[in-house]
């Protein structure tokens, strides 16, 4: 059930109230019912008023029921029914008596206090008969009640409000003398309504006929169903049924009186709410037990009459649910996605939008820092270059007497040859080895002068796959007249197979020499038989490592942790910024580098540079 | 210089160079000069080959893995039949060039160089080698006519190159006149001397000490 049929059901707990507990015996409470298993609707009903009164009066109570026919009315059964009844209750006198319908309020008023003692009556009945009854009541037992009127004019109105274009309406009624009470009612509610719309009664008209004419029924027709319960050639008509039923089979929308049918395939109506007509009914009885006078509890109508419409039917249908007049509950709505989940959709969208926002922010600070970076890039390689220049002008005479090596073999070569063909019986062959020589010894200056070149350029950063050990090797080559010059000996312990890194070749050569460079330096107060530089070469899983190592004075204790500062040096000669370079391009590499010292003598330099995993080249710069 | 050759013909350059290419083509171009050569990678080898006395000349690196080249050269040096050692090196070092001309290189030549340098500074060496095979063959002439005197020929000798007449020289060695005369003869017959002047360079080469004037016998 709707959200507001509940809060109808709490409103009307917060109307009864808790009840005092009464001391002593239980309160016997008899329903009488004549209701039976076709009518489940009032299942709904009896099933709430007991709940209703079990939850004020809890093991106070003491609830019987009791079904009688309506239809057989004949002596014997009123004797038999008389008979159960005072059979049953007589050890103990009743409390209250609930008389549920007409024949069941009759049995009640015409078998008197003989039968149920002085017990005051708290009464649901139908229509304004049941209220003449009450009305009536002789008396000694106090009676009082809910009357119930199927509201026909309310659906009706309810028809006309949601199909305006409605010419027609079928009222499905029974036969029999209860039917035609119930068809006197709703003859008394439409009085005036057949101006607008021709109103038929289709009374007594047994249920197959009904699905065949119903099936035929043009546009602008509407059937309103009246709870039949008997057809004219007297076979019991089940309203249940006949709902279901027809509901199915007609060409044209459906409703009726009661909230137990919603479900039923019906568009709706103006209908009796039966869990709301229990606590209704409880509510009195409440009234009554706590010791209010029954005249002071008078008779009324039903407050529990909603006019409902069930939502599948109004798409079903066609119909607008903006006709529906204020108030109309509708039913069994599929909600629409924004009314189910609008905080869960409000808080993504909120949370969309922040993200958005902080995707926004990201990218305006990935694009600064970005521009930081070529900034610093740019800075670190024009730092770079001028520390390489440097480097190369300390180098330089061991660079000039590594040139002119292959320079004086040159020339020597071309000049025996010429001496060879000016001797006038040149050897042919010997010539052409001289010639290889020559050119030889000229690529071999020309590889010395590009290594320099290369170094000596500026050079923007370039990240590519390169290996180590290629770069190990013409690092060395560099170095190698230095080396001489210093008396170094350098061993190469290069690792086999090692993984391609990402990384520029210029800058990361530079590192190394720098290393190298300063592995010698720090050589310098070695003698010269023992000045040994190791340049080891290593894999790991994310990184390829290169290590100088020296025998040299090793790093003083208070240089260790400065000496990859700018303008740091231990150095007489020098400027500070070789090692600082270097960890700054070892840096923007994505590596690292370390210097610490060895156990026995010097100290070992090494840097780490990442794999390359065939990621996109441009990710880096 | 082809009078050089000529003469040299059978000279031996020993190259002593660790850069192959350079060894190769140095030897290559002297080999077109008509030298003989020998090459040697290291000071190590150059030491331990062994050498005909045939004249020569050393073309030598200054730089070497082993030993550097003025060490070497001062190894060579210290021996009685010294080569000429032309020094070549890859880059103009003043001090050490300095030095090594001082201790006796025959010249000092920074790559790269033309032929006619080397074989320049070449043929010099060789006409230093020359000159010192011809002092050091004079000098064993010299020692062996020396040797020929008697112990008294020496000592009138030694009085004579001083320039001392034969009365002073018989005085200091209390002799007669007439005696030293008769020695004088035969030191100069044994001398192959003309005059005195003759014994003069004799002893200077020799380097024999006059003995002091107006001093006696010793």
């Amino acid at each position: 059930m709707s959200a507001s049929l509940t809060a109808l059901a709490i409103l009307s707990f917060l109307v009864i109230g808790p009840i005092a507990e009464a001391a002593g015996l239980p309160k016997r409470v008899l329903v009488l019912s004549e209701f039976g298993q076709n009518e489940p609707a009032f299942w709904a009903v009896e099933r709430a008023l007991h709940a209703a009164l079990a939850e004020h009066l809890g093991a106070d109570l003491d609830y019987r029921i009791e079904y009688v026919d309506n239809i057989a009315h004949d002596a014997e059964y009123r004797i038999a029914v008389q008979k159960l009844v005072r059979s049953r209750y007589a050890n103990r006198p009743l409390d209250l008596v609930i008389p549920f319908g007409r024949t069941a309020l009759e049995m009640v008023r015409d078998y008197g206090t003989d039968t149920f003692g002085g017990a005051p009556v708290v009464a649901l009945v139908a229509g304004h008969n049941g209220g003449e009854i009450l009305e009536a009541w002789p008396g000694p037992q106090a009676a009082t009640g809910i009357l119930h009127v199927l509201d026909v004019k309310g659906t009706l109105d309810l028809i006309l409000a949601l199909q305006p274009a409605t010419r027609k309406v079928v009222l499905v009624v029974g036969a029999s003398e209860r039917d035609a009470r119930i068809e006197a009612s709703a003859r008394r509610q439409l009085v005036g309504y057949d101006a607008r719309v021709a109103i038929t009664y289709a009374a007594g008209l047994p249920l197959e006929t009904l699905l065949d004419e119903s099936a035929r029924f043009k546009t602008g027709t509407a059937i309103l169903v009246l709870q039949p319960w008997y057809d004219k050639d007297g076979h019991r008509m089940v309203p249940d049924e006949v709902v279901t039923r027809l509901a199915a089979a007609a060409s044209v929308p459906v409703y009726s009186v009661r909230a137990s049918q919603m479900a039923m395939g019906i568009v709706g109506g103006s209908v009796g709410v039966e869990p709301l007509l229990g606590r209704e009914v409880a509510e009195m009885v409440l009234r009554v037990l706590e010791g209010n006078r029954t005249q002071h509890v008078p008779v009324r109508e039903t407050h529990s009459i909603v006019q409902m419409v069930n939502w599948h039917q109004l798409r079903r249908w066609g119909l607008s649910e903006s006709r529906l007049p204020p108030g109309t509950i509708v039913q069994d709505r599929d909600l629409s996605v924004w009314q189910l989940y609008r905080w869960h959709i409000s808080a993504a969208l909120l949370l969309f939008v922040l993200q958005a926002l902080l995707i926004v922010g990201l990218i305006l600070e990935r694009r600064r820092r970005k521009s930081a970076e070529r900034e610093v890039n740019h800075h670190l390689e024009t730092a770079a270059h001028l520390d390489r220049r440097a480097t190369l002008g300390e180098m330089s005479a061991a660079l000039a007497h590594e040139l002119n090596q292959p320079l004086g073999a040159i020339m020597h070569n071309a000049e025996a040859a010429e001496m060879a063909i000016e001797s006038g019986t040149p050897r042919l062959d010997e010539l052409r080895e001289i010639l290889a020589d020559i050119r030889q010894e000229d690529s071999r200056a020309g590889e010395i002068i590009s290594r320099m070149r290369t170094l000596l350029q500026k050079h923007e950063l370039d990240a590519r796959p390169l290996d180590v050990n290629d770069l190990a090797r013409e690092t060395l080559a560099l170095v190698v007249p230095s080396a001489l010059e210093r008396g170094v000996c350098i061993d190469l312990d290069l690792a086999s197979g090692l993984a391609p890194v990402v990384g520029d070749r210029v800058h990361l050569q530079q590192v190394l020499l720098n290393l190298l460079l300063n592995g010698m330096e720090a050589m310098t107060t070695v003698p010269r038989a023992s000045r040994l530089l190791i340049v080891k070469t290593a894999q790991y899983d994310h990184s390829v490592e290169v290590s100088v190592k020296d025998v040299g004075c090793g790093i003083a204790r208070d240089d260790q942790r400065h000496i990859f500062e700018p303008f740091y040096t231990t150095k007489a000669q020098g400027m500070g910024v070789g090692l600082s370079i270097a960890r700054s391009i070892i840096d923007a590499h994505g590596g690292r580098i370390a210097a610490e010292n060895n156990s026995d003598q010097g100290a070992t330099v090494r840097f780490t540079v990442p794999i390359w995993r065939a990621m996109p080249l441009g990710e880096r710069s | 210089m082809t009078q050089a050759i000529d003469v040299t013909l059978d000279a031996v350059i020993y190259v002593v160079e660790d850069y192959l290419p350079a060894r190769t083509a140095t030897a290559r171009l002297l080999r077109a000069a008509r030298y003989t050569v020998e090459t040697y990678g290291t000071a190590g080898e150059f030491l331990a080959a062994a050498r005909s006395d045939k004249p020569g000349c050393v073309v030598l690196d200054v730089r070497l893995p082993d030993l550097d080249g003025l060490q070497l050269q001062e190894m060579l040096s210290s021996s009685d039949d010294a080569l000429p050692i032309i020094f070549v090196t890859g880059y103009g070092d003043i001090p050490m060039s300095v030095r090594a001309i001082k201790s006796g290189a025959a010249d000092f030549l920074t790559k790269p160089f033309r032929s006619t340098v080397l074989l320049g500074a070449i043929t010099k060496a060789l006409a230093r080698d020359a000159e010192n095979r011809a002092k050091r063959e004079r000098q064993r002439d010299d020692r062996a006519r020396f040797d020929r005197l008697t112990p008294r020929e020496r000592e009138v000798f030694t009085h004579l190159i001083t320039g001392q007449l034969n009365k002073q020289v018989a005085f200091d060695l209390g002799t007669s006149e007439r005696t030293i005369k008769a020695h004088r003869h035969n030191v100069m017959e044994k001398l192959e001397a003309e005059s005195v002047a003759d014994l003069v360079r004799l002893g200077s080469r020799l380097k024999l000490d006059p003995v002091p004037k107006s001093q006696g016998a010793p």
